[in-house]
């Protein structure tokens, strides 16, 4: 798979010169269609293209997300990016290196010496790379010192004569504005305009205090027809989803035994919750439009945006800058599309849109809600007869594109832009609802199944690890089960269901490592999950501790990784600590609540993420072969978190079905 | 809102403007004087990624208005460019979209101020009103600490 869409990259961009080029001397610069999404990817690949040419990282710029020079590479996916753009950079900088031999680069660019292709000239034995470890340290710790002073994020951009816009708060996805009283916003200190598109509005004002003034008394003032109605479960959404999708079916069902046991792990609607939010800044003058945007594919926002706006693709420039973090399929395309809407009627100024926290909220894609279940079949031997995993989900794909005009704007137009339906990514790409949804253990058939609610009447879209994380730990549960049924200790019962050694390995490191028990005092218990993200991306086997009290806590936890070669190792053990502390977040705390169809959070209050005195105190190694090809790194833990939690709620509390957020009530109502 | 010239010091510097009084401190900070440290997360006082400090304590300059900095010591992270803290969040890692790290580093440096050996859990609770999505928590624990065991040299 690596291999094909890496011969893919190299197909569409063949030359050395699509990806490098050297500028000034001593200066290199990597063109790159992955953006940096807060991921430390433009380490990782600065790291790789300094090794391949055996340069200092100093040397070394990224010029990554542009639309207007550098390869179009799809999205920043966290898992894909190091493995793809990583090898394509390796490839040509080592076939760079094999033209100019002991000559100059910057000599050898200047002549058109590197407008060659990079598979005619790899080097046929591998060149002697210098250590960077030194070089990574001080670029990472010089990118965070000018991420706190400098800022540098799309939100801290000034041009000339900028104009700032936020857009009225739509309190249902259905809303229609049926009246807004014009003139009395208008006479608003400040106010420029006030822009109405049927039911899509906006504020414009000369300042930020200025226009958030006005916007919040535009949204006392706006009258709005919405829909009402009560509260509705994620499974009464999911529930019309009659169509069965079996995505894996093989193997040969056991004639001997018949004991099932379930796990069953299931999530709401969640969102993105970033710390900033999402914010564009568009630009119309001469019929061009240039838009500003942390979206993660510039291109396929490009697209989409021309398709709505019905400009040719060559009349938009789209340029990426950092945005808050990213998780997944944010708002960012949507308030870049607004912006672009703004800009259109605005013709001259830029025009910058930031979300108000509660848009950040609600306005962009939710993440799916979605429920897991596995079912082993026992055979008589103890080992695993059949396994079954059926999976009911909201829809993970609804990104922009070509011939996909998907912003949250576009229906409220006077003349409404629709949506391309949603779907789910391929499994070429890992799949979306069903990630992960085939075990590594084996057995002696195995079944995947799906119900994807496409038509569902809410945005959701692809978050970090998709489908696995609540795959995962319905496949843990059920194995912890299992072993327990069968009398077995549940590492040694996973250990001999595996094949790959591994798999195997970071499972047993990760037991050594915490002292894995499976005892429990009653108030604490400790779990064990384990998953390869995607089943061809980085292994990662996680123990971590519960305690029962008020409400459940998780003091430690412990995670061992093989992600292959580590191109920029800390960089992995933080995207570790990051995701299982997201993953506990999502876990223990988080849900967006759908009342009458619409999601209802507004504020921190009631979307609550984890706080420093609630994370645990966390163990990271990694265990790689560093001789071994890069695997994705980006979002391994996220699976074995929820699943380790889960079989350690299990031990605690008996269930073998959990519904998370394990909040004190939902915890309550699940073990009566 | 009414304009009118507020003065107070900012970073060690006297600094006199005038802007509308009742404007949040953020903007100012922002739009009118440039220092985009500060940045904006909610509006709402509960997210922390606008804390300055005022006389030494913390405040979320989204949810204060200019008057009432008036005749006061307002300290931002622009003005932290030497500070031991600094070095130690860089030097850590300590961050990874590092968009809710300015205000922790205010945070940090109000309590390091006061508490110049704090232990574990007085640097999480002068930290608990600060967000950060990305998980970066650990490694800003450890960065405060380091910048602590710094400053005591
Ligand atoms: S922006 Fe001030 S506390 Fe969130
Ligand atoms: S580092 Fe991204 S929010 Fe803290």
């Amino acid at each position: 798979m690596t291999g094909m869409k890496l011969s893919k990259s190299l197909e569409n961009y063949p030359l050395i010169s699509d990806w490098l080029k050297f500028p000034e001397p001593g200066r290199v610069s990597v063109r790159s269609g992955r953006v940096e999404i807060g991921q430390g990817i433009s380490l990782a690949l600065r790291r790789i293209v300094a090794g391949a040419l055996n340069l200092p990282m100093a040397q070394i710029d990224l010029v990554a997300g542009d639309t207007r020079s550098g390869p179009d590479e799809n999205y920043t996916a966290g898992s894909m990016s190091v493995e793809l753009s990583g090898l394509a950079l390796r490839a040509a900088g080592q076939a760079a290196r094999a033209v100019a031999g002991q000559g100059d680069f910057w000599a050898i660019a200047a002549s058109g010496g590197f407008d060659v292709p990079i598979r005619d000239n790899l080097p046929d034995t591998p060149q002697a790379e210098p250590d960077l470890l030194l070089d990574l340290s001080v670029a990472a710790s010089e990118s965070i010192r000018d991420r706190i002073l400098g800022g540098g994020y799309i939100h801290d951009l000034r041009l000339p004569d900028i104009v700032h816009a936020r857009v009225l708060t739509q309190p249902h996805p259905q809303a229609r504005l049926l009246d807004l009283p014009l003139a009395e916003i208008e006479a608003m200190p400040g106010v420029l305009a006030v822009h109405r598109d049927g039911s899509f509005a906006a504020i414009l004002a000369a300042s930020e205090a200025e226009v958030m003034s006005a916007v919040a008394r535009a949204d006392s003032l706006a009258d709005w027809d919405q829909p009402d109605g009560g509260v509705q479960t994620a499974d009464d959404l999911l529930a019309g989803t009659a169509q069965t999708e079996v995505m894996t079916d093989t193997g040969v069902d056991a004639v001997t035994g018949n004991r099932r046991i379930t796990g069953e792990f299931a999530r709401p609607f969640l969102t993105h919750a970033s710390i900033g939010t999402c914010c564009a800044i568009a630009q119309w003058h001469d019929d061009r439009l240039n838009v500003w945007s942390h979206a993660q594919g510039p291109f396929q926002l490009k697209a989409g945006l021309a398709h709505a706006l019905k400009l040719a693709q060559d009349q938009i420039d789209v340029i990426h800058m950092p945005g808050a973090g990213c998780y997944g399929h944010n708002g960012a395309d949507d308030v870049a599309f607004e912006a672009a809407l703004l800009a259109r009627a605005r013709p001259g100024a830029p025009i910058r849109l930031a979300w108000r926290r509660a848009d950040e909220l609600t306005r962009g894609p939710l993440a799916p809600a979605m429920r897991s279940r596995a079912t082993i079949t026992l055979g008589d031997d103890g080992g695993i007869a059949a396994f079954d995993l059926d999976i009911v989900s909201a829809p993970h794909q609804r990104r922009p594109g070509p011939g996909k005009p998907n912003f949250a704007a576009g229906p409220l137009l006077d003349k409404p832009v629709l949506p391309a339906p949603a779907s789910e990514p391929p499994p070429a790409n890992g799949g979306g609802s069903d990630r992960n949804g085939v075990p590594m253990y084996r057995s002696g058939a195995l079944r995947v199944a799906r119900r994807v609610a496409y038509d569902i009447p809410l945005r959701t879209s692809a978050m970090r690890a998709l489908g696995a994380y609540a795959n995962v730990a319905a496949i843990e549960l059920a194995m912890d089960a299992a072993a327990e049924e069968t009398r077995q200790d549940p590492v040694s019962f996973r250990q001999a269901a595996l094949d790959d050694p591994r798999a195997r390995d970071v499972i047993r490191r990760v037991v050594d490592l915490s002292g894995f028990a499976t005892e429990t005092d009653g108030d604490s218990a400790m779990g064990l999950g384990f998953a390869r993200y995607k089943n061809k991306a980085g292994y990662c086997a996680v123990v971590l501790e519960v305690m029962a009290g008020e409400s459940l806590s998780v003091p430690r936890l412990w995670a061992v990784a093989d992600v292959g070669e580590a191109i920029d190792p800390d960089g992995v053990v933080a995207q570790i600590e990051g995701g299982a502390i997201q993953a506990l977040s999502w876990s223990l705390k988080e849900e967006v609540p759908i009342i009458g169809g619409a999601p209802a959070v507004s504020d921190w209050e009631s979307y609550p993420i984890l706080r420093f005195s609630e994370i645990p105190e966390i163990k990271v190694a990694l265990i790689g072969d560093p001789a071994s090809p890069p695997l994705g790194a980006g979002e391994i833990a996220q699976g074995p978190v929820a699943a380790a939690l889960a079989t350690a709620v299990r031990r605690l509390f008996g269930l073998s079905s959990i519904s998370v957020p394990l909040t004190p009530d939902a915890l309550a109502r699940q073990i009566i | 809102m009414s304009d009118g010239r507020v003065s107070f010091t900012l970073n060690g510097e006297p600094v006199e403007i005038e802007a509308p009084e009742a404007e949040p401190l953020l903007w100012t900070l922002r739009n009118r004087l440039g220092l985009t440290g500060a940045r904006f997360g909610c509006g709402e006082g509960s997210c922390g990624a606008c804390a300055v400090l005022v006389d030494g304590q913390i405040e979320t300059s989204c949810s204060l208005k200019l008057w009432a900095v008036e005749g006061r010591r307002v300290e931002t992270v622009e003005g932290l460019g030497d500070h031991p803290l600094i070095a130690a969040f860089a030097a850590e890692r300590a961050g990874q979209c590092g968009y809710c790290l300015s205000g922790l580093v205010m945070r940090a440096k109000g309590l390091l101020d006061n508490t110049p050996d704090p232990d574990r859990a007085e640097i999480i609770a002068a930290l608990d009103e600060g967000l950060c999505r990305c998980g970066a928590h650990p490694r800003i624990l450890r960065a405060v600490a380091r910048a602590a065991e710094d400053l005591r040299g």
